[in-house]
Protein backbone atom coordinates (compact mmCIF):
# COMPACT_ATOMS: atom_id res chain seq x y z
CA UNK A 1 0.00 0.00 0.00
CA UNK A 2 1.54 3.17 -1.19
CA UNK A 3 -0.54 5.18 1.02
CA UNK A 4 1.05 3.51 3.98
CA UNK A 5 4.95 4.28 3.21
CA UNK A 6 4.23 7.81 2.13
CA UNK A 7 2.49 8.26 5.95
CA UNK A 8 5.62 6.57 7.30
CA UNK A 9 7.56 8.89 5.94
CA UNK A 10 5.63 12.04 6.52
CA UNK A 11 6.01 10.35 10.33
CA UNK A 12 10.27 9.64 10.29
CA UNK A 13 10.50 13.25 8.07
CA UNK A 14 7.82 15.08 11.01
CA UNK A 15 9.69 17.25 13.81
CA UNK A 16 7.95 15.39 16.64
CA UNK A 17 9.98 12.13 15.83
CA UNK A 18 12.29 11.71 18.84
CA UNK A 19 15.55 12.47 17.56
CA UNK A 20 17.03 15.41 19.00
CA UNK A 21 16.76 17.71 15.68
CA UNK A 22 15.59 20.57 17.19
CA UNK A 23 17.94 20.76 19.45
CA UNK A 24 20.96 21.74 17.05
CA UNK A 25 20.93 24.80 14.64
CA UNK A 26 24.38 23.82 13.06
CA UNK A 27 26.16 26.83 13.35
CA UNK A 28 23.15 29.44 12.39
CA UNK A 29 23.24 30.40 16.21
CA UNK A 30 26.53 31.43 16.14
CA UNK A 31 25.63 33.49 12.58
CA UNK A 32 22.60 35.05 14.22
CA UNK A 33 24.27 36.12 17.28
CA UNK A 34 27.12 37.72 15.40
CA UNK A 35 24.58 39.46 13.25
CA UNK A 36 25.52 38.08 10.04
CA UNK A 37 21.94 35.75 9.53
CA UNK A 38 18.86 38.16 10.65
CA UNK A 39 15.58 37.39 8.93
CA UNK A 40 16.32 39.93 5.81
CA UNK A 41 19.17 37.08 5.26
CA UNK A 42 17.52 34.36 6.18
CA UNK A 43 16.02 33.23 2.64
CA UNK A 44 19.10 33.80 0.98
CA UNK A 45 21.27 32.14 3.62
CA UNK A 46 18.83 29.21 3.25
CA UNK A 47 19.62 29.25 -0.86
CA UNK A 48 22.97 29.01 -0.15
CA UNK A 49 22.34 25.89 2.46
CA UNK A 50 20.78 24.03 -0.38
CA UNK A 51 23.40 24.78 -2.78
CA UNK A 52 26.20 23.59 -1.09
CA UNK A 53 25.95 21.85 2.38
CA UNK A 54 22.53 20.62 2.23
CA UNK A 55 23.35 19.16 -1.47
CA UNK A 56 26.19 17.53 -0.36
CA UNK A 57 23.50 15.99 2.83
CA UNK A 58 20.92 15.31 -0.01
CA UNK A 59 23.96 13.34 -2.03
CA UNK A 60 24.58 11.21 0.94
CA UNK A 61 20.74 10.48 1.65
CA UNK A 62 20.34 9.46 -2.07
CA UNK A 63 23.64 7.01 -1.90
CA UNK A 64 22.02 5.39 1.25
CA UNK A 65 18.87 4.92 -0.59
CA UNK A 66 21.06 2.68 -2.90
CA UNK A 67 23.71 1.32 -0.58
CA UNK A 68 23.80 -2.36 0.85
CA UNK A 69 25.66 -2.65 4.14
CA UNK A 70 28.78 -3.09 4.41
CA UNK A 71 28.78 0.04 1.59
CA UNK A 72 26.75 1.80 4.17
CA UNK A 73 29.46 1.86 6.66
CA UNK A 74 32.11 3.42 3.91
CA UNK A 75 29.33 5.67 3.47
CA UNK A 76 29.33 7.19 6.80
CA UNK A 77 33.06 7.28 7.46
CA UNK A 78 33.29 9.58 4.01
CA UNK A 79 30.53 11.58 5.05
CA UNK A 80 32.18 12.58 8.36
CA UNK A 81 35.38 13.30 6.88
CA UNK A 82 33.59 15.68 4.52
CA UNK A 83 32.34 17.69 7.42
CA UNK A 84 35.24 19.51 8.97
CA UNK A 85 33.39 21.11 12.16
CA UNK A 86 33.18 18.54 14.58
CA UNK A 87 30.14 20.10 16.42
CA UNK A 88 27.59 19.58 13.21
CA UNK A 89 29.48 16.43 12.62
CA UNK A 90 28.39 15.06 16.08
CA UNK A 91 25.01 16.52 15.83
CA UNK A 92 24.11 14.60 12.42
CA UNK A 93 25.88 11.64 13.69
CA UNK A 94 23.71 11.75 17.21
CA UNK A 95 20.77 12.67 15.16
CA UNK A 96 21.59 9.78 12.37
CA UNK A 97 22.15 7.13 16.07
CA UNK A 98 18.64 8.25 17.01
CA UNK A 99 16.69 8.17 13.98
CA UNK A 100 17.93 4.60 13.43
CA UNK A 101 17.21 3.15 16.74
CA UNK A 102 13.92 4.46 16.35
CA UNK A 103 13.47 3.36 12.94
CA UNK A 104 15.01 -0.17 13.97
CA UNK A 105 12.53 -0.65 16.90
CA UNK A 106 9.27 0.15 14.82
CA UNK A 107 10.24 -0.89 11.84
CA UNK A 108 8.74 -4.57 10.62
CA UNK A 109 11.10 -5.79 8.00
CA UNK A 110 14.66 -6.90 8.12
CA UNK A 111 16.83 -3.92 8.70
CA UNK A 112 20.89 -4.37 6.84
CA UNK A 113 23.91 -5.41 9.07
CA UNK A 114 25.19 -1.82 9.99
CA UNK A 115 27.22 -0.21 12.42
CA UNK A 116 24.96 2.16 14.04
CA UNK A 117 27.36 3.99 15.70
CA UNK A 118 28.76 6.34 12.86
CA UNK A 119 25.53 6.15 11.09
CA UNK A 120 24.45 10.03 9.85
CA UNK A 121 21.34 11.09 9.57
CA UNK A 122 21.22 11.65 5.96
CA UNK A 123 22.07 8.15 5.45
CA UNK A 124 19.99 6.61 7.92
CA UNK A 125 16.95 8.11 6.43
CA UNK A 126 17.98 7.39 2.73
CA UNK A 127 18.12 3.67 3.69
CA UNK A 128 14.97 3.59 5.98
CA UNK A 129 13.31 5.16 3.54
CA UNK A 130 14.24 2.62 0.75
CA UNK A 131 13.00 -0.28 3.30
CA UNK A 132 9.98 1.58 2.98
CA UNK A 133 9.46 1.68 -0.33
CA UNK A 134 10.02 4.94 -0.98
CA UNK A 135 11.43 6.52 -4.73
CA UNK A 136 15.11 7.41 -4.04
CA UNK A 137 14.49 11.20 -5.13
CA UNK A 138 11.01 11.16 -3.15
CA UNK A 139 13.14 10.21 -0.02
CA UNK A 140 15.97 13.01 -0.47
CA UNK A 141 13.28 15.47 -1.49
CA UNK A 142 11.44 14.91 2.41
CA UNK A 143 14.90 14.19 4.00
CA UNK A 144 15.68 18.59 2.61
CA UNK A 145 11.84 19.40 3.78
CA UNK A 146 12.63 18.42 7.47
CA UNK A 147 16.01 20.27 7.34
CA UNK A 148 15.07 22.95 5.61
CA UNK A 149 12.22 23.19 8.22
CA UNK A 150 14.43 22.80 11.08
CA UNK A 151 17.01 25.14 9.95
CA UNK A 152 13.76 27.82 9.96
CA UNK A 153 12.44 26.69 13.18
CA UNK A 154 15.60 27.52 14.74
CA UNK A 155 15.84 31.10 13.14
CA UNK A 156 12.42 31.52 14.81
CA UNK A 157 13.67 30.99 18.07
CA UNK A 158 17.20 32.72 17.35
CA UNK A 159 15.03 35.97 15.48
CA UNK A 160 12.50 37.91 15.28
CA UNK A 161 10.49 35.71 12.77
CA UNK A 162 6.91 35.41 13.21
CA UNK A 163 4.82 31.62 11.88
CA UNK A 164 2.88 33.01 8.85
CA UNK A 165 6.33 34.44 7.70
CA UNK A 166 8.39 30.93 8.87
CA UNK A 167 5.59 28.76 6.33
CA UNK A 168 5.66 31.93 3.23
CA UNK A 169 9.60 31.13 3.44
CA UNK A 170 9.28 26.87 3.15
CA UNK A 171 6.86 27.44 0.56
CA UNK A 172 8.71 29.41 -1.89
CA UNK A 173 12.11 27.45 -0.98
CA UNK A 174 9.94 24.00 -2.22
CA UNK A 175 10.40 25.00 -5.73
CA UNK A 176 14.70 24.65 -5.03
CA UNK A 177 14.03 21.80 -2.65
CA UNK A 178 12.66 19.40 -5.43
CA UNK A 179 15.69 20.74 -7.57
CA UNK A 180 18.10 19.85 -5.11
CA UNK A 181 16.83 16.52 -4.68
CA UNK A 182 16.52 15.85 -8.45
CA UNK A 183 19.89 16.96 -8.86
CA UNK A 184 21.41 15.35 -5.27
CA UNK A 185 20.45 12.20 -7.13
CA UNK A 186 23.17 11.79 -10.01
CA UNK A 187 25.89 12.89 -7.91
CA UNK A 188 28.64 11.28 -6.24
CA UNK A 189 29.59 11.44 -2.76
CA UNK A 190 33.32 11.77 -3.20
CA UNK A 191 32.85 14.20 -6.27
CA UNK A 192 30.12 16.38 -5.01
CA UNK A 193 30.40 19.61 -4.40
CA UNK A 194 30.18 21.89 -1.28
CA UNK A 195 31.69 25.21 -0.37
CA UNK A 196 30.51 26.92 3.40
CA UNK A 197 33.23 28.31 4.98
CA UNK A 198 31.25 30.65 7.10
CA UNK A 199 28.76 28.16 7.99
CA UNK A 200 31.57 26.07 9.43
CA UNK A 201 33.78 28.64 11.22
CA UNK A 202 30.44 29.30 12.73
CA UNK A 203 29.84 25.92 13.73
CA UNK A 204 33.30 25.77 14.72
CA UNK A 205 32.81 28.34 16.88
CA UNK A 206 29.40 27.74 18.80
CA UNK A 207 31.17 26.02 21.34
CA UNK A 208 32.91 29.34 22.74
CA UNK A 209 29.44 31.18 22.40
CA UNK A 210 28.43 32.73 25.86
CA UNK A 211 24.73 31.92 25.65
CA UNK A 212 23.44 29.27 23.74
CA UNK A 213 20.06 27.66 22.87
CA UNK A 214 21.26 24.86 20.88
CA UNK A 215 23.58 22.55 21.44
CA UNK A 216 25.75 22.91 18.08
CA UNK B 1 50.74 29.15 -27.67
CA UNK B 2 50.95 25.79 -26.47
CA UNK B 3 49.94 24.50 -22.94
CA UNK B 4 52.50 22.42 -20.79
CA UNK B 5 52.89 19.19 -18.67
CA UNK B 6 55.25 19.40 -15.54
CA UNK B 7 56.54 17.51 -13.08
CA UNK B 8 58.25 18.12 -10.17
CA UNK B 9 59.57 15.59 -7.76
CA UNK B 10 60.92 15.32 -4.31
CA UNK B 11 61.96 13.12 -2.14
CA UNK B 12 63.01 13.39 1.38
CA UNK B 13 64.90 10.64 2.99
CA UNK B 14 66.42 10.13 7.00
CA UNK B 15 70.42 10.39 7.05
CA UNK B 16 71.48 10.63 10.49
CA UNK B 17 70.35 13.44 12.55
CA UNK B 18 69.08 14.97 9.20
CA UNK B 19 66.81 15.31 5.93
CA UNK B 20 68.01 14.86 2.42
CA UNK B 21 66.26 16.06 -0.65
CA UNK B 22 66.84 13.58 -3.72
CA UNK B 23 64.99 15.21 -7.23
CA UNK B 24 64.38 12.93 -9.42
CA UNK B 25 62.03 14.50 -11.99
CA UNK B 26 62.67 18.27 -12.16
CA UNK B 27 60.54 19.88 -15.62
CA UNK B 28 59.72 23.69 -16.16
CA UNK B 29 58.77 26.16 -15.37
CA UNK B 30 59.12 24.18 -11.70
CA UNK B 31 62.48 24.97 -10.45
CA UNK B 32 63.92 23.92 -6.86
CA UNK B 33 67.49 25.67 -6.44
CA UNK B 34 68.71 23.37 -3.26
CA UNK B 35 68.21 22.24 0.56
CA UNK B 36 68.58 23.81 3.24
CA UNK B 37 68.89 22.20 6.70
CA UNK B 38 67.24 23.38 9.15
CA UNK B 39 68.39 23.00 13.44
CA UNK B 40 64.89 20.81 13.87
CA UNK B 41 66.42 18.25 11.51
CA UNK B 42 64.39 19.34 8.42
CA UNK B 43 65.13 20.01 5.23
CA UNK B 44 63.42 23.46 4.31
CA UNK B 45 62.84 23.63 0.20
CA UNK B 46 61.63 26.68 -1.72
CA UNK B 47 59.38 25.82 -4.59
CA UNK B 48 59.94 28.24 -7.70
CA UNK B 49 57.61 28.90 -10.59
CA UNK B 50 59.94 30.06 -12.82
CA UNK B 51 56.98 31.37 -15.58
CA UNK B 52 55.36 33.57 -12.29
CA UNK B 53 52.32 31.58 -12.58
CA UNK B 54 50.03 28.66 -13.91
CA UNK B 55 49.27 29.56 -17.60
CA UNK B 56 45.48 28.34 -18.91
CA UNK B 57 46.40 25.06 -20.33
CA UNK B 58 48.87 24.15 -17.95
CA UNK B 59 48.88 21.16 -15.69
CA UNK B 60 51.29 21.22 -13.11
CA UNK B 61 52.03 18.49 -10.79
CA UNK B 62 54.06 18.06 -7.81
CA UNK B 63 55.06 14.63 -5.77
CA UNK B 64 56.51 14.36 -2.94
CA UNK B 65 57.53 11.10 -1.25
CA UNK B 66 58.94 11.74 2.94
CA UNK B 67 60.71 8.32 3.20
CA UNK B 68 60.42 6.91 7.15
CA UNK B 69 61.57 9.65 10.07
CA UNK B 70 61.91 12.35 7.30
CA UNK B 71 61.04 15.92 8.17
CA UNK B 72 60.44 18.15 5.03
CA UNK B 73 59.49 21.93 5.62
CA UNK B 74 58.27 23.13 1.72
CA UNK B 75 57.07 27.09 0.59
CA UNK B 76 57.10 28.92 -2.36
CA UNK B 77 58.90 31.80 -3.64
CA UNK B 78 55.93 33.86 -4.01
CA UNK B 79 52.26 34.10 -4.74
CA UNK B 80 50.63 31.01 -6.96
CA UNK B 81 49.08 33.41 -9.63
CA UNK B 82 46.24 31.82 -11.53
CA UNK B 83 46.24 34.12 -15.40
CA UNK B 84 43.18 34.75 -17.07
CA UNK B 85 42.00 31.68 -19.66
CA UNK B 86 41.02 32.03 -23.25
CA UNK B 87 37.82 30.48 -23.96
CA UNK B 88 38.88 27.82 -26.17
CA UNK B 89 41.69 26.76 -23.85
CA UNK B 90 41.25 24.34 -21.39
CA UNK B 91 41.55 25.05 -17.44
CA UNK B 92 44.80 25.69 -15.49
CA UNK B 93 45.20 22.50 -13.46
CA UNK B 94 47.56 21.85 -10.81
CA UNK B 95 48.00 18.22 -8.47
CA UNK B 96 50.06 17.67 -5.72
CA UNK B 97 50.60 14.00 -4.10
CA UNK B 98 52.18 13.93 -0.69
CA UNK B 99 53.26 10.49 1.08
CA UNK B 100 54.04 10.74 4.12
CA UNK B 101 56.26 7.61 5.28
CA UNK B 102 56.10 6.79 9.37
CA UNK B 103 57.41 9.22 11.87
CA UNK B 104 57.87 11.35 8.63
CA UNK B 105 56.59 14.49 8.94
CA UNK B 106 55.88 16.99 5.96
CA UNK B 107 55.13 21.15 6.26
CA UNK B 108 53.76 22.51 3.24
CA UNK B 109 53.25 26.31 3.60
CA UNK B 110 52.69 27.87 -0.04
CA UNK B 111 52.13 31.15 -0.55
CA UNK B 112 48.89 32.78 -1.38
CA UNK B 113 46.62 31.04 -4.24
CA UNK B 114 45.61 34.26 -6.36
CA UNK B 115 43.17 33.53 -9.28
CA UNK B 116 43.21 36.28 -11.82
CA UNK B 117 40.38 37.77 -13.52
CA UNK B 118 39.17 35.61 -16.09
CA UNK B 119 40.69 32.79 -14.84
CA UNK B 120 40.02 28.97 -14.64
CA UNK B 121 41.65 26.85 -11.93
CA UNK B 122 41.78 22.97 -10.76
CA UNK B 123 43.52 21.85 -8.13
CA UNK B 124 43.70 18.59 -6.65
CA UNK B 125 45.82 17.86 -3.31
CA UNK B 126 45.72 14.50 -1.89
CA UNK B 127 48.02 13.73 1.04
CA UNK B 128 48.69 9.92 2.46
CA UNK B 129 50.04 9.39 5.77
CA UNK B 130 51.06 6.36 7.31
CA UNK B 131 51.17 5.61 10.77
CA UNK B 132 52.78 8.11 13.30
CA UNK B 133 53.07 10.50 9.79
CA UNK B 134 52.36 13.87 10.43
CA UNK B 135 51.01 16.55 7.96
CA UNK B 136 50.88 20.50 8.52
CA UNK B 137 49.21 21.98 5.47
CA UNK B 138 47.98 25.33 4.93
CA UNK B 139 46.33 26.91 1.61
CA UNK B 140 45.49 30.48 1.45
CA UNK B 141 42.75 31.93 -1.39
CA UNK B 142 42.93 35.50 -2.45
CA UNK B 143 39.85 36.64 -4.44
CA UNK B 144 41.91 37.77 -7.15
CA UNK B 145 45.22 40.78 -7.84
CA UNK B 146 44.82 43.83 -6.14
CA UNK B 147 41.37 45.60 -6.63
CA UNK B 148 39.84 42.44 -8.33
CA UNK B 149 37.05 40.78 -6.08
CA UNK B 150 36.05 37.29 -7.36
CA UNK B 151 36.47 38.03 -10.92
CA UNK B 152 38.06 34.77 -11.82
CA UNK B 153 35.40 32.29 -13.90
CA UNK B 154 35.91 28.83 -11.65
CA UNK B 155 38.21 28.02 -8.61
CA UNK B 156 37.92 24.21 -8.12
CA UNK B 157 40.00 23.01 -5.11
CA UNK B 158 39.87 19.44 -3.64
CA UNK B 159 41.77 17.96 -0.74
CA UNK B 160 41.69 14.87 0.69
CA UNK B 161 43.76 13.64 3.54
CA UNK B 162 43.86 9.78 4.17
CA UNK B 163 45.77 8.45 7.17
CA UNK B 164 46.20 4.58 7.80
CA UNK B 165 44.63 4.10 4.57
CA UNK B 166 41.01 5.81 5.39
CA UNK B 167 40.08 9.22 4.53
CA UNK B 168 39.96 11.99 7.11
CA UNK B 169 39.39 14.86 4.89
CA UNK B 170 37.58 14.76 1.95
CA UNK B 171 36.96 18.63 0.66
CA UNK B 172 35.58 19.19 -3.03
CA UNK B 173 35.13 22.83 -3.69
CA UNK B 174 33.41 24.78 -6.83
CA UNK B 175 33.68 28.62 -6.32
CA UNK B 176 31.75 30.37 -9.70
CA UNK B 177 31.47 34.13 -8.79
CA UNK B 178 28.99 33.98 -11.63
CA UNK B 179 26.81 31.17 -10.70
CA UNK B 180 26.53 31.41 -6.67
CA UNK B 181 26.72 34.93 -5.07
CA UNK B 182 30.19 34.63 -3.13
CA UNK B 183 29.39 36.94 -0.46
CA UNK B 184 26.00 34.91 0.62
CA UNK B 185 26.55 34.49 4.55
CA UNK B 186 27.02 31.09 4.63
CA UNK B 187 30.15 31.27 1.85
CA UNK B 188 32.40 33.88 2.42
CA UNK B 189 29.74 36.56 4.04
CA UNK B 190 31.19 40.32 4.23
CA UNK B 191 35.16 38.72 3.66
CA UNK B 192 37.07 38.43 1.01
CA UNK B 193 40.32 36.04 2.22
CA UNK B 194 40.35 32.61 2.99
CA UNK B 195 43.04 29.58 4.32
CA UNK B 196 42.55 26.49 5.45
CA UNK B 197 45.00 24.80 8.01
CA UNK B 198 45.26 20.88 8.43
CA UNK B 199 47.31 20.02 10.99
CA UNK B 200 47.60 15.62 11.07
CA UNK B 201 49.50 12.98 12.93
CA UNK B 202 48.46 9.79 11.85
CA UNK B 203 47.39 7.50 14.82
CA UNK B 204 47.67 10.57 17.99
CA UNK B 205 44.93 10.32 20.61
CA UNK B 206 41.33 11.65 20.21
CA UNK B 207 42.69 13.60 23.80
CA UNK B 208 45.71 14.59 22.19
CA UNK B 209 43.44 16.63 19.53
CA UNK B 210 40.75 17.81 21.54
CA UNK B 211 43.63 19.80 23.65
CA UNK B 212 44.82 20.93 20.72
CA UNK B 213 41.51 22.15 19.44
CA UNK B 214 41.05 24.03 22.79
CA UNK B 215 44.52 25.85 22.68
CA UNK B 216 43.77 26.87 19.39
CA UNK B 217 40.15 28.07 19.92
CA UNK B 218 41.82 30.10 22.32
CA UNK B 219 44.54 31.81 20.49
CA UNK B 220 41.85 32.32 18.01
CA UNK B 221 39.78 33.80 19.94
CA UNK B 222 42.80 36.46 21.43
CA UNK B 223 43.49 37.04 17.71
CA UNK B 224 40.37 37.59 16.46
CA UNK B 225 38.76 40.81 15.19
CA UNK B 226 36.20 42.64 13.29
CA UNK B 227 39.09 41.79 9.99
CA UNK B 228 38.97 38.26 10.71
CA UNK B 229 37.45 35.12 12.35
CA UNK B 230 38.90 32.08 12.47
CA UNK B 231 37.01 28.49 13.49
CA UNK B 232 38.97 25.25 15.03
CA UNK B 233 37.54 22.44 15.09
CA UNK B 234 38.92 18.90 15.26
CA UNK B 235 38.65 16.34 12.28
CA UNK B 236 36.83 12.37 12.88
CA UNK B 237 40.25 11.37 13.85
CA UNK B 238 43.82 12.03 13.29
CA UNK B 239 44.06 15.73 12.98
CA UNK B 240 42.32 19.11 13.00
CA UNK B 241 41.57 22.24 10.82
CA UNK B 242 41.88 26.00 11.31
CA UNK B 243 40.12 27.70 8.70
CA UNK B 244 39.93 31.82 9.11
CA UNK B 245 38.34 34.29 6.37
CA UNK B 246 39.50 38.09 6.29
CA UNK B 247 39.80 41.08 4.06
CA UNK B 248 44.05 40.33 3.78
CA UNK B 249 46.13 37.87 2.91
CA UNK B 250 49.14 39.24 5.44
CA UNK B 251 46.51 38.87 8.19
CA UNK B 252 46.18 35.33 7.37
CA UNK B 253 49.32 34.43 7.31
CA UNK B 254 50.12 36.40 10.99
CA UNK B 255 47.15 33.82 12.43
CA UNK B 256 48.67 30.59 10.81
CA UNK B 257 52.46 31.27 11.93
CA UNK B 258 50.31 31.51 15.65
CA UNK B 259 48.63 28.05 15.02
CA UNK B 260 51.40 26.73 13.55
CA UNK B 261 53.60 27.60 16.65
CA UNK B 262 51.51 26.12 19.39
CA UNK B 263 50.79 23.31 17.23
CA UNK B 264 54.42 22.76 16.66
CA UNK B 265 55.50 23.03 20.26
CA UNK B 266 52.41 20.79 21.13
CA UNK B 267 52.76 17.73 18.95
CA UNK B 268 56.77 17.60 18.13
CA UNK B 269 57.77 20.18 21.13
CA UNK B 270 59.78 22.30 18.79
CA UNK B 271 60.07 25.71 18.94
CA UNK B 272 59.39 26.27 14.66
CA UNK B 273 61.04 28.78 12.89
CA UNK B 274 58.91 30.59 10.18
CA UNK B 275 60.35 29.96 6.78
CA UNK B 276 61.41 32.51 4.67
CA UNK B 277 58.67 34.81 3.09
CA UNK B 278 55.61 33.12 4.73
CA UNK B 279 55.24 35.46 7.35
Amino acid sequence: MQDLALLRLLQLSDSAAPIGSAAHSFGLETMAQEGAVGPAELERFLLGQLAESLELEAVFCGAGWGRDAPQIDDLNRLLSARKPARESRQASLAIGRRFWRLFASIFEGELPDVDASVMHHAVAFGTAARLLGIARTTAVAAFLQQAVTASISAAMRLMPLGQSTAQALLWRLGLEIGATAQRACTLDPWRAFSFAPALEIASMRHPGIETRLFIS
Amino acid sequence: MTSCRALLQLCFEKDGGETRMRVPVQQAPWKVVRSFPEASGACLVHLNNVSGGVLAGDHLELTIEAGPGAQALLTTTGATRIYRAKPEVASARQTVAVHVHSEALVEYLPDALIPFGGSRYAQDSMFRLDPGGGLFWWEIVAPGRSGERFAYETLELTSTICSGGAPVVVERALLEPARGALDNPMRFGRFTHMASFYICRSGASAGCWSDLEDRLAEAARGIGDEHIVWGVSALARDGLVVRGLAFETRHLAQGLAVFRRLAMLQLYGVEPVLPRKTF
